[in-house]
């Protein structure tokens, strides 16, 4: 197991004292797989993979359970030692690949700056590993794009020069985070592709943060759907997608746009899209019983006060609902 | 000016203009080439570094040629400026012509050594400051604003009477007074940049404090700290010539400032004593400022664009 997630509370800053943001949060990550983990804004997921590296923002903290990576307990490093993790064993892809280089230094010098960080190859080679990376992620004149400024390349070329980033230092996870979302539709797909070659050349575990299901049925092996910073539904991503157990699942399958070929679009017939009603309740005023009650279509009695705990709905496909 | 129609438009005449100026050594000269499109459009700048450039030229190569030494009592009192002394001569019958010349030395070699001290102290603590906040930031900028409350040439005055007015204490004192506004502005900076996307990417790869201050803020934020510090340049001028005014320069040292102080009871009738030297200052600050007004034109990353 490349990440083992137990258990995880995080609290965060309030008004009126901490509140609880990510609650009894259970992931496992085998090397070479990847996990999707999907919901929508303010559910808590930035802030897991946040906690993961070590950089939870000021005013938050694990306050239990545990975070492994590769069998060694995160949770008590102290803050050098998990510096040296960070770029080393993991490593995070940024939603906004326009903002996460830094402009006033070549493209090359960034990499070998990662690369020198975590002595991952003596000086005197750092530029030759760094062109070869750069054409390792399908960049043309890897040479000329060593010395270039970030703001000579597009967004899908950044966007792989922090996949470079991320990868050069060999780490076992990777945390994409919203890695397309600021893409071109034809470059997502393209990112994704990038995303899974590496996968299967490097064997790293990836940990991708999205609320776009296609981009997770893309990518992911499994799927961990989050709510209001509680897991509703886990499972392979087929299992959760073809035959979604938990009425959130089900919304965000529902309330996912899809085009219309054939008979239907002729019809003129328009295409419907079914919103879940209502918010994400912010972390505070999260209902006692099941977090996605005061939105769920066919919430129960027991559900108001008796948090759902997840069940079985197939092979390793948990569900957190009483229906 | 033309109007962009579409991103790609603006990214492709980017790439292009980009890539003629890409490899090794052309590459600063384009940079260089890029700086001074910024730094050409306002002419009040130009203007400026001309008028620098023409004083610099003068203080360095005049006193070669000129070789009179400026204490030397050369004729009467009070010469007025005639085919022999062009400047005339002061009250003790000292040539200004040569006072000037050399007093520039004086002037400004104080200026650009104090200026640098500004900047040098002012980017520790600001950066420092403004990086790791907290109590740290509190601590130190309570330390900046008690320098800032101080009058700085009162300030400057005591430090040089303490220590003696040699060119070093003088130099010294002047930076110690004027740190604050170097400091405060790095402050600004570093606190904005931590916060963006490109530092969050750097901690995430592991970079310890030192390197994200120094290579990846440090960098971003120099352009306006740059501009500042040489607005401090004319402030240092205008400082040292005060204190030499009041006789707290080096008296071993001829400057602009010490000129004017002796002779400012005769102003009135002998008025070459006072106008040239006073002329020297003021155009020297005046470039000096004018030039800083351009700097800030070329190197000022929120302005637009030029392709």
């Amino acid at each position: 197991m490349v990440l083992a997630v137990e258990n995880l509370f995080i609290h965060g800053p309030s008004s009126s004292g901490p509140v609880a943001v990510v609650e009894s949060l259970t992931l496992a990550l085998p090397a070479a797989t990847t996990l999707a983990l999907v919901g929508e804004s303010g559910c808590g997921k930035t802030i897991t993979a946040l906690s993961i590296m070590g950089l939870l923002p000021p005013g938050f903290f694990i306050t239990s359970g545990s975070v492994k990576l590769g069998g060694e307990e995160l949770t008590f490093l102290s803050k050098t030692e998990l510096r040296q993790r960070r770029g080393k064993s993991m490593a995070m892809i940024f939603q906004e690949p326009m903002t996460a280089l830094n402009p006033v230094m070549t493209v090359g010098r960034q990499i070998t700056e990662v690369l020198l960080t975590h002595r991952v190859c003596p000086p005197s080679q750092a530029r030759d590993k760094a062109i070869a990376l750069l054409g390792q992620v399908g960049l043309k004149e890897p040479e000329k794009r060593f010395s270039s400024y970030p703001h000579e390349f597009s967004g899908g070329m950044r966007q792989r020069v922090m996949c470079v980033m991320a990868i050069c230092a060999n780490p076992q996870l990777i945390i994409a985070d919203e890695p397309t979302t600021a893409l071109d539709a034809t470059v997502q797909a393209q990112i994704l592709e990038l995303l899974r070659e590496l996968q299967s050349q490097s064997g790293a575990a990836i940990l991708l943060i999205t609320h776009n299901l296609l981009a997770a049925s893309i990518l992911a092996d499994r799927l961990t759907v989050l709510y209001a910073g509680s897991v509703m539904e886990t499972g392979p991503t087929a299992a959760v997608l073809n035959s979604p157990a938990h009425p959130y699942t089900r919304g965000l399958l529902g309330s996912q746009p899809r085009l219309r070929l054939g008979r239907d679009a002729l019809c003129g017939i328009p295409p419907t899209l079914a919103a879940i009603s209502g918010q994400v309740p912010p972390p505070g005023r999260r209902p006692l019983g099941c977090a996605f009650f005061s939105r769920c279509p066919q919430a129960l009695k027991d559900c108001r006060d008796n948090r759902p705990h997840p069940v079985s709905k197939g092979p390793e496909h948990q569900a957190a609902c009483f229906r | 000016m033309t109007v962009i129609k579409d991103v790609s438009d603006l990214e492709s005449a980017d790439n292009s203009q980009r890539s003629s100026q890409l490899e090794g050594t052309g590459r600063f000269f384009g940079r260089l080439g890029e700086f001074w499109r910024g730094f050409k459009k306002n002419p009040a700048s130009v203007i400026g570094l001309i008028l620098l450039a023409a004083v610099v030229v003068m203080i360095i190569i005049g006193p070669l040629i000129y070789q009179l030494d400026p204490f030397d009592i050369v004729s009467a009192p009070f010469t007025p400026p005639d085919e022999n002394f062009r400047l005339g001569t002061d009250y003790v019958g000292r040539d200004i012509l040569a006072g000037v010349l050399s007093g520039g030395r004086a002037s400004l070699s104080v200026g650009l050594f104090a200026a640098l001290i500004t900047a040098a102290i002012g980017l520790t603590v600001g950066s420092l400051s403004g990086f790791f906040g907290g109590w740290i930031d509190t601590l130190l900028m309570k330390v900046t604003e008690f320098f800032q409350v101080l009058p700085t040439l009162l300030f400057a005055m005591v430090l040089v009477t303490i220590f003696g007015p040699t060119w070093v204490t003088v130099t010294v004192s002047i930076g110690l007074a004027s740190w604050m506004n170097v400091a405060r502005l790095t402050r600004a900076e570093f606190m904005r940049l931590r916060e963006f996307d490109f530092v969050r990417s750097a901690v995430a790869a592991g970079a310890s404090s030192a390197r994200l201050m120094m290579v990846t803020i440090l960098p971003n934020a120099l352009p306006p700290i740059v501009v500042a510090a040489a607005f401090d340049i004319s402030f240092a001028i205008l400082l040292e010539g005060s204190l030499s005014f009041l006789g707290l320069g080096d008296p071993n040292r001829m400057s602009w400032g010490l000129i004017i102080g002796q002779n400012k009871n005769y102003a009135l009738r002998a008025w070459w004593t006072v106008v040239f030297p006073g002329a020297a200052i003021f155009l020297s600050v005046l470039s000096v400022c004018l030039m800083s007004d351009g700097l800030n034109d070329a190197l000022n990353p929120r302005r637009e664009r030029r392709f």
